[in-house]
């Protein structure tokens, strides 16, 4: 007889009618003396906490080899013996298992399950009905232990217990027919372990690693229970904790893409999460990468049109992030496919920023970390190591591989990965960017004519950087600078310095020699010697004096002191009608005197005033003080 | 109170000084501009006056024109004969002489022309 036969009704009234063991005693039987004493021994049919197996006594051994010795009876008793037990465990298993804490039902189901043992081993079963014996044992768990109560206790266990207990509950489980169970609790709770983990520990932490701590974490914490838990299955048996880590890892990638945007902000102390996105990021099998990839582009996007590409942010502010961006993007991608991508929508909310010029030059000329927030601009442009970044050096690698297959088709290596070159190229044309050197270089020729070193180190660097021949127009006014001061050593007037200007090549200083502005200045007379040595010097030339541009140094001697001011020439010309005259003087007057407008005389009257210098006297009069305050 | 003027500085532009109009007539640059060839305005690129007509171009503009035979030495505006108002220390010597050679080398053409030989410009000048 097959071992899995099926007991037909049939069969079953053929060989006995009965239902239960129970039932044979009240039939007479030729062995009925030897049935009697086995069916007593095997009585209880289940074992409350507590409760003892007994040994059986010899009499009882050979009764049970003699009630047994055909292999049909054999199973047909085993039957009657499980179902005999099924009733018992509808009678005090459910109840028992409602009633108990999860501990107290392993150790149930082991106490069972090893009295069930026993009394089968007295039985001296065939290999069939001892395999039938288990096989309906544990059917007759399985519906008890498979409630909501149970599972809800094993995660719980799961959870909170990484020791023996949890091991060997997992086993007392598994051993009643639970294995598939247990797995899909099992992988359940360790994955949801892990999410936990990772976002409650790593959130926010970019400044120390946390790659190792999270994947030692998985070994020792995590893998055994799950290996415990999952030990059943021949697919899952034959995975590693590499399969447990990968998933952390890809939490971690998870957490960090949320995270992208504050990261970035951070930029300076994220190093050491950017690397660590960068390891998991070439960790993983392609298609995740790919799918990794996408989503941190994507998630970055977006997190930038809600925290940055908006009115609310100004101009500065979304070039230190661009500049973030690209150190940052660099790290986590080195191939800067990533660092395009996330770089278009920036790029393009720049280009509608009217004042990123500005900034830009502004930028580009002061190191000072205290007072330019983009003094990376500035450092960048000093740098010229800079220029050989390593997306640049791939051209030359012989280890050179293909860009990633989710580049963009027209991305280039290296397009991105310097600050100047990324940033000035959001600008329509390079001249808009030296237009504005040019502006700002003008201001400061013309303020610093004695300090002018700086100046010229700064054009060399922008000449390296944007091409000699961008900067002609400057190279003019630099020329200027310097020949004016040879001029007026030549000239050697002790009071009066010019910086004489080719008009064509300053900006608005064109229409300001075209105006003909006349002022009544205190030095006319110095002024007029040095342009007949100007015209001695330079034949067939003349200057035109400019008298709203330049610097005056005046020293006020007042009663109690005296004080030096730095001041425009209208400001000069006007204080120095008060010079040595205590009788106060009208607007008009002053006005009249210097060939000051009205409106102009009145701001500069006022100047004088908030320096101390003049005062109201009422009906437009004011006169000097003689003592000065402050 | 007493006003000293320590120091003054000043600012002012530079201008040649001519009769008329603003822009040299061969590259139509300002005066007070550089040509073509040039890259700084005023001492290295200076502007030459007409003597015998009110016309003034950059120097290196006009030594350009005048280096062409069919220039025959005439100012380009005026069809006048060029020639240039020398002032001292204005445009590098060997430019100026230059300047006053290719004059010549058209005045001696005109006059052999004028006895009935075809006008040619010699050609070491060229
Ligand atoms: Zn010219
Ligand atoms: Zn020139
Ligand atoms: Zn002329």
């Amino acid at each position: 007889m097959a071992p899995n036969v099926v007991l037909s009704p049939a069969l079953m009234k053929s060989i006995a009618p009965t239902q239960v063991l129970a039932d044979l005693l009240t039939e007479p039987h030729d062995t009925e003396n030897d049935l009697t004493f086995l069916l007593h021994w095997l009585q209880p049919y289940y074992l409350h906490p507590g409760e003892e197996y007994v040994a059986p006594l010899a009499r009882i051994r050979a009764a049970a080899k003699q009630c047994l010795r055909e292999p049909v009876v054999q199973l047909k008793f085993v039957d009657l013996l499980v179902n005999s037990i099924a009733v018992e465990f509808q009678l005090h298993l459910q109840q028992f298992v409602q009633e108990n804490l999860l501990l107290s039902i392993c150790q149930q189901i082991n106490a069972l399950t090893a009295y069930y043992n026993r009394q089968a081993a007295v039985l001296n079963l065939s290999k069939a009905a001892g395999d039938l014996f288990q096989r309906s044992l544990k059917a007759l768990f399985i519906p008890y232990l498979l409630t909501p109560k149970v599972k809800q206790g094993l995660v719980h266990l799961l959870h909170t217990s990484v020791g023996d207990n949890a091991m060997e509950s997992l086993q007392s489980f598994a051993a009643v027919g639970m294995a598939p169970f247990i797995q899909t609790v099992v992988v359940s709770v360790t994955t949801e372990r892990i999410q936990n983990y990772v976002f409650t520990t790593f959130a926010g932490v970019w400044d120390q690693p946390c790659l190792a701590s999270l994947q030692q974490w998985v070994r020792i914490n995590v893998y055994p229970t799950f290996i415990a838990g999952v030990f059943d299955s021949f697919e899952i048996q034959s995975s590693s904790s590499n399969d447990l880590v990968q998933f952390a890892q890809d939490k971690l990638i998870n957490l960090r893409t949320s995270e992208m945007y504050d990261m970035v902000v951070a930029c300076n102390r994220s190093t050491i999460a950017f690397s660590e996105v960068h390891l998991c990021l070439a960790t993983g099998s392609p298609t995740t990468r790919t799918l990794q990839r996408a989503r941190l582009v994507d998630a970055f996007i977006s997190q930038c049109n809600s925290k940055l590409l908006h009115l609310g942010s100004n101009t500065v502010k979304i070039i230190v992030e661009y500049i973030n961006t690209i150190k940052a993007l660099l790290i986590v991608d080195p191939t800067g496919v990533l660092l395009d991508k996330v770089a278009r929508p920036i790029r393009k909310y720049l280009k509608t920023r009217r004042d990123l010029v500005s900034h830009l030059v502004k930028g580009m000329l002061d190191p000072n970390p205290e007072t330019n927030r983009l003094y990376e601009l500035a450092s960048a442009l000093r740098d010229n190591t800079c220029h050989a970044s390593t997306a640049i050096d791939d051209l030359t690698d012989i280890h050179w591989v293909p860009d990633p297959i989710d580049a963009l088709p027209d991305f280039k290596k290296g397009k991105v990965s310097d600050f100047v070159d990324a940033l000035t190229s959001v600008l329509p044309l390079l001249a808009v960017l030296i237009d504005e050197f040019t502006k700002l270089f003008a201001v400061k020729l013309l303020e610093a004519s004695d300090n002018l070193r700086e100046i010229f180190e700064d054009v060399e660097k922008l000449k390296l950087r944007f091409g000699q021949s961008e900067f002609a127009t400057l190279d003019v006014m630099i020329r200027d600078v310097e020949e004016s001061s040879q001029l007026n050593q030549k000239i050697g007037n002790p009071l009066l310095n010019l910086t004489i200007l080719s008009r064509n090549y300053w900006p608005s200083v064109s229409e300001l020699s075209n105006e003909n502005d006349t002022l009544n200045l205190p030095i006319q007379e110095e002024l007029n010697q040095f342009s007949r040595s100007f015209g001695k010097l330079k034949q067939g030339r003349h200057l035109k004096y400019l008298p709203s541009m330049g610097q005056v140094v005046v020293e006020l001697v007042f009663d109690n002191c005296s004080k030096e001011f730095n001041v425009t020439p209208s400001q000069a010309t006007v204080v120095e009608l008060f010079n040595e005259d205590d009788d106060p003087l009208s607007l008009l007057t002053i006005a009249l005197s210097t060939g000051l407008s009205n409106y102009a005389t009145s701001q500069t009257v006022e100047f004088w005033i908030k320096q101390g210098v003049l005062e109201d006297i009422g009906q437009q009069r004011y006169k000097a003080v003689s003592t000065y305050t402050g | 109170m007493k006003v000293n003027i320590k120091h003054w500085h000043g600012v002012a532009t530079w201008h040649w000084q001519t009769q008329n109009d603003e822009l040299c007539g061969i590259c139509r640059v300002p005066f007070d501009g550089h040509c073509p060839s040039c890259r700084y305005p005023g001492d290295t690129c200076p502007l030459i006056l007409g003597k015998g007509c009110s016309h003034n171009f950059h120097l290196h503009c006009i030594l350009k024109w005048l280096e062409q035979s069919s220039s025959k030495g005439l100012c380009p505006m005026c069809r006048q004969i060029f020639t240039a108002t020398v002032l001292e220390g204005v445009g590098a010597p060997d430019e100026i002489a230059q300047l006053q050679e290719l004059e010549n080398s058209h005045r001696v053409a005109r006059e052999q022309a004028e006895v009935g030989d075809a006008y040619e410009l010699p050609n070491d000048v060229l």
